[in-house]
């Protein structure tokens, strides 16, 4: 018998932080959460799957077209057609969206209540599958704690979505141990919530899939799913299989011993075209991040957006199935040490010994946030607020451009005698 | 800092180029060079020596890109000296004054952070710059704070690029705006969202449509049904409707033939075969009637036409000698005209012959017609005597031409000489070619050997200290393994790691000792702890007290000494007692001061157990120490045999890189050397060879050592006598194709002869008969002919003229003769006219005769027809009357009058019957499968008054009332299915979500660049005011001094005043106190302006900073010689604080700067 484990498919969910530009691959990432999910369906048909467990966040908390579940019951009738048993909890993100309360599931779907923990048993696969779903968006006890005993008859499967005993960057939603888990004597549990693919325990096994998909630039490399094969009431093995259809990856790339723009565009070159070449066929979605202590420094950050729009050329001719270059970090430091220029007694010692005390000092920027406070009027909340809030009168956000602004103004003062 | 020397060794146009700035005392520097004399490069050298070259130089057209070198000597304040060579490159551009390596950052401690662009823009100024300062001052209408920022930053440019800041954070955002791109992208992000809202579906839309539909399809059903019911009461209702008229129509009709009674009932024709024979009957009789009146006319008018037989018997012979009259005419006038012509052609003849030989009379000109068929055959043999004369001619000709040619060869061949083979010199030649250019090769193979050779010792010399040896001895080296180097290597770099860890324990160790050992001293120092040995110590003595007065006691013993030694001051008792006392003190002390006393057991117990721990780091430190003099033991061994004290293995790898390499070259020096003697051999062996070939061939040997010139000279000899041997072969050929022409001509000659003789004697064969003699010519000949062929054309056609005349006599004869005896037979009147009238007269007559024959056919013709007619219409008449009588016994009828009665009752009986059937057959179909008896008691019940009435409401009701509603159901029905379809799980919206959170990044993305941009420009203004309000005194003051001095006295000086918007602008003073803003001033003098805020701002940076060398490049191209002088006067005062070089192109300055005087140091470097 098999089955397949997934979680946090946030079906049509947005992919964030692609900006459009000329020769981006807009069709290529269309629907991306779907097509992978389409890439799950047909996964478990083709592998003549028993069931497939989705621990979770099915949906967006936030999204209300009802149309992603009429898309999604259309798939769960194919999966039904095949044969295939489907079991769901839903995550904190479910009990938020409208689209769960409205739907009418296929018989072949079972989602768990969200008030007790339930059993399903499928006798002839000598299965039992337990599980609770999230009633509302918060729950912070331990669900877990409530679930049955392993029926010693049968092969049992917890099908939980939980944030196990912590994990950064995830809310603290249903914390419970493994041990804890442990203890309820099950073969397999079906966790969800962590988007990061992890096996937490072999014995018994305890495992996040990951997401299906990856949806922005914090997450990264390969997406997929779970395929678990159980021979004699034991698990035989557990393979992750891949189902994105667009890999995020992080490019750093360390241009301290280039010491000319050439020379740091190959470098480019070689690290994207390394990093196509590694998503076997997929388009990619990379950030790109120059490191090091660069002769070329100053070049690189007072024409950053010159070398954002060659590096995203470079990119689009890449070839392969396409490269969406997300972002160009130019983190790179001065190589020649500026510490003698700021101590000079003149004008440009002055103007870096006031911006270098912008840098260190918040307080002061402060005084700063003036400037753009009209612009911060005119942003919508989206951008205000959620994981990656921009806030363009935050001072931290405002120290933390000091670099940027000593270059741009250093290089048009220098260069100013060539305008 | 100050630069000492620089030396262009290998830039631009410059080899090996010192200048030396080296002069005490700083001073101002003049470096003069005519245009393309190099001032620009040099220039740039000064600052690549500074900075490096840049990797796209100019200054690469005479020495390569690797071969430029700039050396320089540059001093700091502090008076450390540095001599550098500055390289091109990437990396490793700094050299040593001997050609060792520095390192990349080894000018720092001389430039102090300054780049070369802030070096540019600070401690450079030239023409352009100067100008555009100047230009900038204008913009800027003389801003107090922009002028003096801008004079220190040496930024010309400053106005403008405070104005770009603003344009550019303008043209992503503004607030009130909707163009810029942000206020764009925001638009359009509000639009995108407005769209999702849009192609969002909600549960509870889709939850309404489906139960709107569902609702729907219930209606419909229903209405489905009640319209069937309605349809199902107006089709009964129809129906007895339709019936009722019939079923009352049917009874009638029984009720008709009921009172009809017996009736004879009659075939359908009956009628109308009755009528039929009672017509034909009346018909018949009056046909007979009307036929046998005009049978009696005909045959009376056939009684009175006659015919003549005979003629009509004639009729054929008659109209053919009609026929013939015509032709007999025409040959009849014709006759005398052929008589003439004939007459006429037998004179012509006549005379014809009389002309050619008069001696024949006209009657044997027959003799003549042999000549005439040898007529072609004479032709031919006059045409060929022409040819075959200029034949014979010819060959004669041709014959004596060919000897004289002969002639001429056989004595060109006796001339020529004899001469020998070229094949062995040729053969020789091509070996030696096809070792190409030996000569060069051999050349060039020696030159690489002495280049590789040099470049060897060179490597060797670069090997170092290290070994002391010679090219020779390196291949046999047995160096060390690079494997073994990495071994040592890390065996260091373990020890190495070890020891650091074991030292860092060490200090840890320590700590914790002095640690321990700081808190036990608190505890102690806190006062005396009492100790379970101390309790111990108390209890024995005690004990022994015990004891002594036990002893004293009950066994009576003196125990005096014992009890002294015990303790000296107290007496037994007491001593015991305060033994006893001090137990109970120490018990209790250490009771109550348990936990001290704990403490300070543990924190001995640490200290000792540290002390331990340190030691046994000690211990593995020195086992470190000593493991480490192995390795350096066993690393000296391994190069004891090459004699080399070695460096670490880092470096030693190095060197056994360079020493490899080296190697490698030596082997190829060798392959060189073997190269260069097989090339050596093969050139002397082929030189010996082509030497011999020459002699072979008698030639004169020279003793040449070049290849190729002796080459030279064997292929000349060759082609010498292959040319010879050319001319003979093409002499012989000639001589023999000449003999052999002259003998073909000879045969010719011969046969020309010939054919001439044999036709004279054929020509006169032919010509007898003419009268001619042999000689004739062939014109002659063809003349008589041609009259011979006359005169028997013009006998012939008199000939044929007799004939025609013999035969029209003949015919007219024949026709006569057949004319008269027709006549005869007609008639004896006609007999006796002439041929020609009797033929007209006999046609007329056949004509006459043969009309009235045909007349009596015709009666005869119509006689038989109308006796026909009567015999037909008696027959009919008879067939008519028993067919009556038939049909009256058909009818039970006595005779034919009653026929016409029982007709009219059978045919009313017939009628009424065919109306029941056909009522019956439609009610059969208004019944619609029921019986014709429940029909009619179906319309019996019915009220045939209301029925109408029932109908059109139960219609009314269908077609006004359900029908609409149903379309309009189903109508709806189909717009409810449609939109739920619509509903169909798309991801437009989704697709949408995606494009809007692209857009809300570009929002970003620009927002942040907007925010640098007026950030940027914010913290600059601030700045610029900053500097203006903490130096504005000071500055403009020394600015001002320059200013009078660079203007010459034109203005007294600079100050600070504030214009009508109350901003601090500059002013020039005139000596008279007459203000002059900069818009007043001339070009000129806002760029002395300018250039006296940059001294001012310079002197006064130098006054808290080391100096740095102010670099000019003619800058005062544009200056009047008065203030040009000025102008050096003030910078050469400056340089007696700082190094000033100026670079010039002219001359002029160089002599202004040399009139200043010796007061004023000068130098001046020429290009």
């Amino acid at each position: 018998m098999k089955f397949i484990h997934a979680a946090d498919v946030h079906l049509d969910s947005p992919l964030r932080g692609l900006e459009r530009y000329e020769g981006a691959p807009v069709d290529e990432i269309r629907s991306a959460t779907r097509r992978a999910f389409d890439n799950l369906i047909e996964l478990a048909i083709a592998e003549e799957v028993a069931c497939v467990l989705l621990a979770g966040d099915l949906y967006d908390g936030d999204w209300k077209d009802y149309n992603t579940g009429l898309y999604f019951i259309d798939r769960m009738r194919q999966l039904e057609s095949a044969g295939i048993q489907v079991f769901i909890v839903a995550g904190n993100h479910d009990a938020a969206s409208q689209i769960t309360k409205q739907l009418r599931l296929p018989d072949n779907v079972t989602l768990f209540s969200t008030s007790k923990p339930e059993t399903v048993v499928l006798e002839k696969l000598g299965l039992a599958v337990h599980g609770q779903g999230f009633a509302r968006r918060e729950v912070t006890e331990d669900i877990s704690s409530a679930y049955p005993q392993a029926d010693p008859h049968l092969f049992n499967i917890g099908l939980l979505h939980t944030c196990l005993d912590g994990k950064p960057g995830h809310e603290p939603y249903a914390p419970c141990t493994v041990d804890g888990l442990r203890s309820k004597g099950y073969h397999y549990w079906a966790l969800g919530h962590v988007h990061n693919r992890e096996v937490v325990s072999q014995d018994p096994w305890i495992v996040f899939p990951g997401n299906i998909q990856g949806r922005h630039a914090r997450e990264i490399g390969p997406k997929g799913c779970t395929l678990v094969t159980v021979a004699d009431g034991q698990v035989a093995a557990v393979e992750h299989r891949d189902l994105d259809v667009l890999r995020w990856v992080r490019c750093v790339v360390d241009v301290t011993d280039s010491a000319s723009l050439d020379e740091i565009y190959a470098q480019v070159r070689d690290a994207l075209q390394q990093a196509l070449d590694a998503a076997d066929e997929r388009p990619v979605a990379a950030r790109l991040v120059l490191q090091g202590s660069s002769p070329v420094h100053s070049s690189l950050h007072s024409d950053s957006l010159h070398w954002i729009q060659e590096y995203r050329a470079l990119a689009s001719g890449l070839g392969g199935a396409g490269m969406w270059l997300e972002k160009v970090a130019i983190e790179t430091r001065q190589a020649v040490a500026m510490e003698e220029l700021l101590e000079r007694d003149d004008a440009l010692g002055g103007l870096l010994r006031a911006i270098h005390a912008l840098e260190i000092d918040a307080a002061s920027v402060e005084g700063l946030a003036n400037e753009v406070a009209d612009l911060r009027q005119k942003l919508p909340p989206e951008l205000l607020g959620g994981e990656d809030r921009y806030d363009p009168t935050d001072p931290g956000y405002l120290a933390s451009l000091m670099e940027d602004i000593k270059e741009l103004l250093v290089h048009r003062l220098v260069s100013s005698g060539d305008a | 800092m100050e630069i000492r020397e620089l030396n262009l060794l290998a830039f631009g146009p410059f080899s090996e180029r010192l200048l030396d700035f080296s002069t005490a005392g700083g001073g101002l520097h003049i470096v003069y060079g005519p245009n393309e004399a190099g001032k620009s490069s040099s220039l740039r050298g000064l600052k690549a020596l500074l900075f490096g070259i840049p990797s796209r130089t100019t200054d690469n057209f005479r020495y390569e890109n690797k071969d430029l070198r700039i050396g320089g000597t540059l001093r700091s304040h502090d008076g450390d000296e540095l001599a550098v060579i500055r390289r091109k490159g990437n990396k490793n551009t700094l050299l040593s004054a001997d050609g060792g390596q520095l390192a990349d950052n080894s000018l720092s401690p001389f430039l102090h952070g300054v780049s070369a662009e802030v070096f540019e823009m600070l401690f450079g100024i030239d023409h352009e710059a100067l100008v555009r300062g100047g230009q900038e001052i204008l913009e800027q209408k003389g801003e107090v704070g922009q002028a003096l920022f801008a004079a220190s930053m040496g930024s010309a440019a400053l106005h403008a690029m405070l104005e770009h800041l603003e344009t550019e954070a303008g043209e992503l955002f503004k607030p009130g705006g909707s163009k810029p791109v942000v206020n764009a992208a925001l638009k359009e992000y509000s639009r995108v969202l407005k769209e999702i809202n849009a192609q969002s579906l909600s549960s509870r839309q889709w939850g309404e449509a489906r139960k709107a539909l569902e609702r729907t399809n219930k209606e419909l059903d229903q209405l489905q049904a009640e319209l069937l019911q309605c349809k199902a009461e107006r089709n009964r209702l129809r129906r007895i409707q339709r019936a009722l008229p019939r079923i009352t129509a049917r009874r009638e009709l029984l009720l008709k033939i009921t009172a009809l009674g017996d009736v004879v009932v009659l075939a359908a024709d009956f009628g109308k075969r009755r009528e039929t024979a009672a017509r034909e009957l009346d018909k018949a009789i009056a046909t007979v009637n009307g036929a046998t009146r005009t049978l009696e006319g005909l045959q009376q008018q056939l009684a009175a036409i006659s015919v003549n037989t005979e003629i009509l018997e004639l009729g054929e012979t008659i109209e053919d000698l009609h026929a013939r009259l015509g032709g007999h005419r025409k040959a009849m006038q014709d006759r005398p005209h052929l008589e003439a012509e004939r007459d006429q052609l037998l004179t012509d003849t006549a005379a014809l012959l009389k002309a050619v030989r008069p001696d024949i009379a006209l009657a044997d000109a027959e003799t003549l017609r042999p000549v005439l068929s040898r007529g072609a055959r004479i032709t031919d043999l006059g045409n060929q005597r022409q040819a075959l004369i200029e034949r014979e001619r010819q060959s004669v000709k041709l014959q004596r031409e060919q000897e004289a040619r002969l002639q001429k060869a056989r004595e060109e061949r006796a001339a020529l000489a004899e001469a020998g083979s070229s094949e062995a010199l040729h053969k020789q030649v091509t070996l030696a070619r096809r070792q190409g250019d030996l000569d060069e090769s051999l050349r060039t193979a020696r030159d690489e050997y002495a280049a590789l050779e040099q470049a060897c010792r060179h490597d060797l010399s670069r090997l170092g200290a290290q070994w002391q040896g010679t090219l020779d001895e390196i291949p046999g080296l047995a160096l060390p393994s690079r494997e073994s180097i990495d071994r040592f290597e890390q065996a260091y770099a373990d020890v190495a790691e070890r020891t650091g860890r074991l030292d860092d324990r060490q200090a840890e160790h320590a700590n914790m000792l002095r640690e321990t050992q700081k808190q036990l001293d608190e505890i102690q120092y806190a006062g005396s702890i009492p100790a379970e040995q101390d309790l111990l110590d108390v209890r024995s003595g005690r004990q022994q007290a015990w004891e002594l007065i036990r002893r004293q006691w009950l066994g009576g013993e003196v125990v005096d000494t014992e009890a002294r030694e015990l303790d000296p001051e107290r007496a037994l008792p007491e001593a015991y007692e305060f033994r006893v006392t001090d137990a109970d003190d120490v018990a209790d002390r250490l009771r109550r001061e348990a936990e001290r006393v704990q403490k300070q057991a543990s924190l001995l117990a640490a200290l000792s157990d540290a002390r331990a721990r340190a030691e046994e780091v000690a211990g593995e430190r020195a086992a470190c120490a000593g493991e480490q003099q192995q390795i350096d033991a066993d690393w000296a061994s391994l190069w004891e045999r090459l004699a080399i004290q070695p460096l670490p293995p880092r470096e030693m790898r190095a060197w056994l890189d360079h020493m490899e390499r080296l190697r490698n070259r030596i082997e190829e020096l060798h392959g060189q050397r073997r190269r260069m003697d097989t090339l050596e051999k093969t050139r002397g062996l082929h030189i010996q060879s082509l030497q011999q070939a020459l002699q072979d061939l008698g030639e004169v040997v020279s003793t040449t050592e070049s290849l190729e010139s002796l080459l030279t000279e064997c292929e000349a000899v060759a082609d010498r006598i292959d040319n010879l041997a050319r001319q003979r072969q093409a002499l012989d050929k000639e001589i023999h194709t000449l003999e052999q022409g002259l003998e073909s001509t000879r045969l010719e000659q011969q046969a020309a002869s010939e054919a001439l003789e044999t036709w004279k004697g054929e020509w006169q064969e032919v010509i007898g008969g003419l009268g001619l003699g042999a000689d004739a010519l062939p014109a002659e000949v063809t003349a008589i002919l041609d009259s011979v062929k006359a005169l028997f054309g013009k006998q012939n056609e008199a000939d044929k003229l007799q004939i025609r005349i013999e035969a029209i006599d003949a015919e007219a004869r024949i026709f006569r003769e057949e004319v008269a005896s027709v006549a005869a037979r007609v008639g004896p009147d006609i007999a006796k006219l002439p041929a020609e009238d009797a033929v007209a007269r006999l046609t007329r007559l056949l004509g006459d005769t043969q009309r009235e024959h045909t007349r009596r056919q015709q009666f005869e013709e119509q006689i038989r027809k109308s006796q026909d007619d009567i015999n037909r219409a008696e027959a009919t008449r008879k067939t008519m009357r028993e067919r009556l009588d038939a049909l009256c016994k058909e009818a039970e009828c006595p005779d034919a009058s009653g026929l016409e009665l029982a007709e009219q009752r059978s045919n009313e009986y017939q009628n009424s019957k065919h109306a029941i059937d056909s009522l019956e057959l439609e009610l059969r179909d208004i019944a619609e499968g029921m019986t014709l008896i429940e029909l009619e008691s179906q319309v019996d019940a019915a009220d045939p008054d209301t029925l109408p009435g029932e109908i059109e409401s139960l219609t009314g009701r269908i077609d006004d009332e359900l029908e609409p509603l149903k379309t309009q159901l189903a109508v709806t029905k189909g717009e409810q299915q449609k939109e739920l379809d619509m509903m169909n799980g798309g991801d437009d919206a989704a697709v949408l979500a995606d494009e809007a959170q692209s857009v809300l990044v570009g929002v970003r993305t620009n927002a942040e660049q907007y925010v640098r941009l007026k950030l940027a420009s914010r913290i600059l203004r601030n700045e610029i005011e900053r500097y203006r309000q903490q130096h504005q005194g000071p500055l403009l003051e020394r600015a001002s001094e320059h200013f009078a001095v660079l203007t010459q006295g034109s203005f007294a000086g600079l100050r600070a005043d504030f214009n009508e918007k109350d901003e601090p602008v500059l002013v020039g003073m005139r000596p008279d106190d007459a203000r002059v803003y900069v818009e007043g001033m001339s070009s000129g003098t806002r760029d002395q302006l300018y250039l006296a805020l940059r001294l001012a701002s310079l002197e006064k940076y130098m006054e808290s900073a080391e100096p740095m060398p102010f670099i000019v490049d003619d800058i005062l191209v544009h200056f009047d010689d008065e203030r040009s002088r000025a102008t050096l006067g003030v910078l050469a005062e400056l340089a007696r604080k700082t190094q000033i070089i100026l670079f010039t192109h002219h001359h002029r300055l160089v002599e202004q700067a040399q009139a200043l005087g010796a007061a004023l140091p000068v130098m001046v470097h020429e290009l």
